[in-house]
């Protein structure tokens, strides 16, 4: 579950989001909509802290906790690489390690210092990934289609066990059936897991989501 | 003709021309070295073979850590402020010519030698001297090799909960391996060739293997420049290209030994 109190967050000087109220919990999929620039993936960030290793001048008021079966509290309190591993981020587009298809999956566990039996094969096959790679596990990721690609991520985040999975316009450079077949990943994992979806696409919001909120313009954003 | 196959033209005869005064210099010392090898062998040279081999290794084995230890801080724990100083710092280190190194190696011997009356001009004293003159070729080059890893990846593995050292080892230095290479490389060829260090901080033309770091010693630029100067006959004339052949081959020993090295590490 992650629960967002009066967040405000921006650059510099400037606020992007006043005033955020939300609570999003396990077994549902919202939708998080808004115009270009107006602070969504911005928001994702500042869930999994990921915005410290872009900018620097990003800034945050108000709080975000989250409650898994292993964390839980302010995400400011937690370190933020162990907080990545229980929140799991996927891009806008592909973005696969330069390495192998299952060094692409295992990076996750190798980092962690953690090693499972099977954990590889168990995390390709609930991407619905595991019949088109299993010949190709030794093979450079990026050789796997787009949309291969991106089950592949979803994939690296399956094998860290993570509870919330942030996906940030997973689908936007992908073809039809791609998207099709990200879509039913999301539903299905919403099931087990916290599902944040930022998407300008309100007929993917619409398949898919539980629940929709829309970021809206702050009328005073100057800090 | 127009502009573009004007400059095509020029830009090839200009290619060729280069091209065909280094060939035609390889040539002739290639020539003249086995001409030497075979009237005179090796032997009076082979006290400078050595020399040059155990500095070149001491000198690039101290700057490569040193290098990559300094533009890793640069990279990832450096504030803005410190990392324009060092960047300003290697600049000028770069552009320093190498005999003002040697001459602060030599002044650094001075110093010692008043507290230490056995420290004396010697291969550690020369080694250290072109360390620090090679010092900004491998800082550049992994400098350069980190900032063509591409921000995405990094991204990507902080998001899988790398840390910083995670995302160093496993993404950044794989990424510049090529860079960091060409560093070395540069460092080695720097080193094996530069005379004007070494002259000021322990090479010496006459003193036989090596047999200590705190001792002087041969080397071939040394052997070249000196005996160039004071040369008495055509053998001694003749000796100074199997120097200067055998100064050629061991660069590229070294550069290819250096490659393997970087391939196995890469592994």
């Amino acid at each position: 579950m992650i629960k967002v109190s009066n967040l405000s967050y921006g650059y510099g000087r400037k606020y992007l989001v006043r005033d955020l109220n939300a609570t999003f919990r396990r077994g549902e999929i919202t939708a998080i909509t808004g115009r270009s620039g107006i602070g969504k993936s911005t928001f994702l960030k500042s869930i999994n802290r990921l915005h410290e290793v872009e900018r620097s001048d990003f800034f945050r008021e108000g709080r975000i906790e989250i409650e898994t079966s292993t964390l839980s509290g302010d995400v400011s309190s937690i370190e933020p690489h162990i907080l990545r591993r229980s929140v799991g981020y996927i891009f806008q587009s592909p973005i696969p390690l330069p390495m192998s298809v299952e060094k692409n999956v295992s990076f996750a566990m190798d980092v962690a210092g953690c090693t499972r039996e099977g954990a590889v094969r168990d995390a390709l096959q609930s991407a619905h990934l595991w019949a088109e790679v299993k010949d190709r596990l030794d093979e450079d990721a990026s050789r796997l289609s787009l949309g291969q690609q991106q089950r592949l991520a979803i994939a690296r985040v399956l094998v860290m066990e993570s509870e919330i999975i942030l996906f940030d316009e997973p689908t936007s450079s992908l073809d039809p059936n791609s998207t099709r077949m990200i879509e039913e990943l999301m539903v299905e994992l919403s099931k087990e897991k916290t599902i944040l979806l930022v998407s300008h696409d309100m007929e993917q919001i619409g398949r898919v989501a539980d629940d929709v909120i829309a970021l809206e313009e702050v009328s005073s954003n100057i800090r | 003709m127009s502009g573009d196959r004007l400059l095509l033209h020029i830009s090839r005869v200009v290619v060729v021309a280069i091209t065909a005064i280094y060939l035609s210099i390889l040539f002739h010392i290639i020539i003249k070295g086995i001409d030497a090898i075979v009237s005179l062998g090796v032997s009076d040279i082979t006290p400078a073979i050595w020399g040059s081999l155990t500095l070149v290794l001491l000198s690039v084995t101290m700057a490569i850590p040193l290098g990559v230890s300094s533009a890793i801080y640069m990279e990832l724990y450096g504030s803005p402020k410190i990392v324009e100083i060092f960047d300003i710092s290697f600049e000028i280190l770069a552009s320093i010519p190498s005999i003002v190194i040697g001459l602060f190696g030599f002044a650094t011997l001075i110093a010692l030698h008043r507290y230490i009356p056995s420290f004396r001009a010697s291969l550690l004293l020369a080694s250290i001297s072109l360390c620090i003159l090679v010092l900004p070729y491998i800082v550049k080059a992994t400098r350069l090799g980190f900032s063509e890893t591409p921000s995405d990846h990094k991204a990507v593995a902080y998001s899988l909960g790398a840390t910083k050292e995670d995302v160093l080892f496993r993404i950044m230095l794989p990424s510049a391996r090529g860079q960091i290479k060409k560093g070395i490389f540069l460092a080695i060829a720097r080193s094996a060739e530069d005379t004007a260090v070494i002259m000021l901080t322990g090479a010496v033309a006459s003193y036989g293997f090596v047999d200590g770091l705190l001792s002087p010693f041969e080397a071939l630029p040394f052997y070249i420049y000196y005996t160039s100067a004071v040369y008495s006959d055509p053998g001694e004339l003749l000796s100074i290209y199997e120097a200067a052949l055998i100064l050629i081959c061991l660069s590229a020993i070294f550069i290819r030994l250096s490659s393997g090295i970087s391939r196995g590490g890469a592994k």
